[in-house]
């Protein structure tokens, strides 16, 4: 670390609690009603990042391969399900694509990342891997999630199109190419609105991160540029795959939507 | 070759065909009594019945678009099974009560379907468009015209020319004219029985008015809901 890293005490965290308070007191004048709700995120936000510190101090200590995969494949897990949970509409064995894609697009990316680009020794040294791998997910997440909720949305209400064009002798694919197409195009629109407008209107957290570290302002420019970079790519190929698994999800071997969905 | 005049002229063979739905629960719920069916060269059947016996359900049957739940249904002699789906579909033209459009000009809407596999033919040039169109009574400069802002009648018509335009063997008619006035509904009529006349052709047409079945054909063919299971004693 450079010389401008200033350490936070306990006491440090303490004091910026004191931030919450003042929320809370406004809220209570206000009479908002969500004092409990401010409350119960202000002891989960410190209690869920303790224990996230605990454990990527762990990990990093330890410095294990195997630790590195088990804490990967427990993010994708959790990407995954929160991907599916945001979905009102959930064909059988969905699951399986959404996780799936989730962890070819995160590892695939995040390996080449590490090991070739940042050229980190090894690929999976935890404190350049799993930062790098948590905000992939994060970000294929968004992608994956709105890209699926814009595609089963119009499996559902664009039956009767979708059903005409089957009707003209479409195939399966055939029928559903342009619903397929907007909903690529819907997971994508968010990091393509993020590289249009960084460092215009705010500074990336992860950016701000380093230089509240103390890093160069170039070096941490340049990371972000390949993290945005990154994550264009993953939520590109995470969402287009889950797509393509889920396309096969929603028609019967007849060239047929199934019913229910 | 000695094959059968009655047989030849058959397009699609309907035999003892139970259809079924399934309800919330999963549960299947047979439609109707079995259904037997001839469709020959040059004949257009009203199919009528009382709503819930699956008339609908059967010419999505014949598309398979449906499940056959027992029985089978012959197009040329052959099972429906027994041909690829989509083009099963471009020779069974079914045509739907509302009409979906990809969203575009008339032009478009009417050439959609030649970018798909199945469709082996080429796309139809601009005077057989034009052709088609004033055959449904719209004029030539509709075929520029953005399809959503027709009005129902119009569009169901362009939704004609456009199935017409793929040259099927058969129309299935799913109560085309239903929600249409009254001149929209007798262009499509005189369309459909004109085109039957040209060629191999034949048509089943949903129907859900006497005066509309008594304008289509003579005989009509009647759907009969099946009897209602008797309940086990217990």
């Amino acid at each position: 670390m450079t010389s401008g890293y200033t350490s936070l005490s306990l006491l440090d965290v303490g004091l910026a609690a004191g931030f919450v308070v003042l929320a809370g007191i406004l809220s209570l004048l206000f009479r908002l009603g969500i004092v409990k709700s401010l409350l119960i995120g202000a002891v989960r936000t410190a209690a869920q990042l303790g224990l996230a510190g605990i454990a990527l101090k762990t990990v990093f200590g330890l410095n294990q391969f195997w630790l590195v995969g088990i804490l990967a494949l427990a993010m994708v897990g959790l990407a995954g399900r929160e991907a599916l949970n945001r979905q009102k509409i959930r064909p059988k064995g969905m699951a399986i694509d959404v996780i799936g894609s989730m962890a070819v697009s995160a590892f695939l990316v995040s390996i080449l990342v590490t090991g070739v680009v940042v050229g980190s020794d090894p690929w999976w040294r935890p404190p350049i891997f799993i930062p790098l791998l948590g905000m992939i997910l994060g970000n294929s997440l968004n992608g994956i999630s709105i890209s699926l909720e814009r595609f089963l949305s119009a499996c559902r209400n664009d039956r009767a199109r979708i059903e005409m064009r089957l009707s003209h002798g479409a195939t399966a694919h055939e029928s559903i190419q342009p619903v397929v197409r907007e909903s690529l195009r819907a997971g994508m629109m968010p990091i393509i609105n993020a590289m249009a407008i960084v460092g215009l209107v705010s500074l990336p957290g992860m950016m701000t991160g380093q230089l509240l570290a103390g890093a160069d302002p170039v070096d941490a420019v340049k990371y972000q540029v390949v993290v945005m970079y990154m994550i264009a790519a993953a939520t590109t190929i995470a969402s287009a795959m889950a797509l393509l698994l889920a396309r096969r999800r929603v028609f019967t071997s007849d060239h047929t939507l199934k019913p229910g969905l | 070759m000695t094959s059968d005049p009655e047989q030849e002229s058959c397009l699609l063979a309907v035999d003892s065909l139970l259809l079924a739905v399934e309800d919330r629960e999963d549960r299947k719920r047979i439609l109707t009594k079995p259904i037997d069916m001839r469709l020959s060269v040059g004949q257009i059947i009203p199919l009528v019945g009382p709503s819930g016996t699956g008339k609908s359900t059967l010419l999505r049957a014949m598309v398979r678009f449906h499940p056959i739940e027992k029985g089978r249904i012959l197009f040329l002699g052959k099972d429906i099974h027994d041909y690829p789906p989509p083009f099963l579909r471009t020779r069974l033209g079914l045509m739907f009560q509302t009409p979906s459009f990809t969203p575009g000009t008339v032009r478009q809407t009417l050439l959609e379907p030649f970018a798909y596999r199945a469709v082996e033919q080429d796309a139809p040039d601009e005077t057989a468009m034009v052709d088609e169109l004033e055959q449904v009574g719209l004029p030539r400069k509709l075929i520029e015209e953005d399809i959503e802002r027709l009005s129902g009648g119009e569009k169901q018509r362009v939704a004609l020319a456009r199935l017409l335009l793929l040259h099927p063997q058969v129309l299935l008619l799913d109560e085309p004219t239903a929600n249409l006035d009254e001149e929209s509904a007798e262009l499509i009529l005189n369309r459909v029985k004109d085109w039957i006349k040209h060629g191999r052709h034949a048509a089943i047409w949903i129907s859900h008015t006497r005066s509309l079945t008594e304008q289509i054909a003579a005989t009509p063919y009647r759907l009969e809901a099946a009897p209602k299971e008797e309940k086990a004693d217990d």
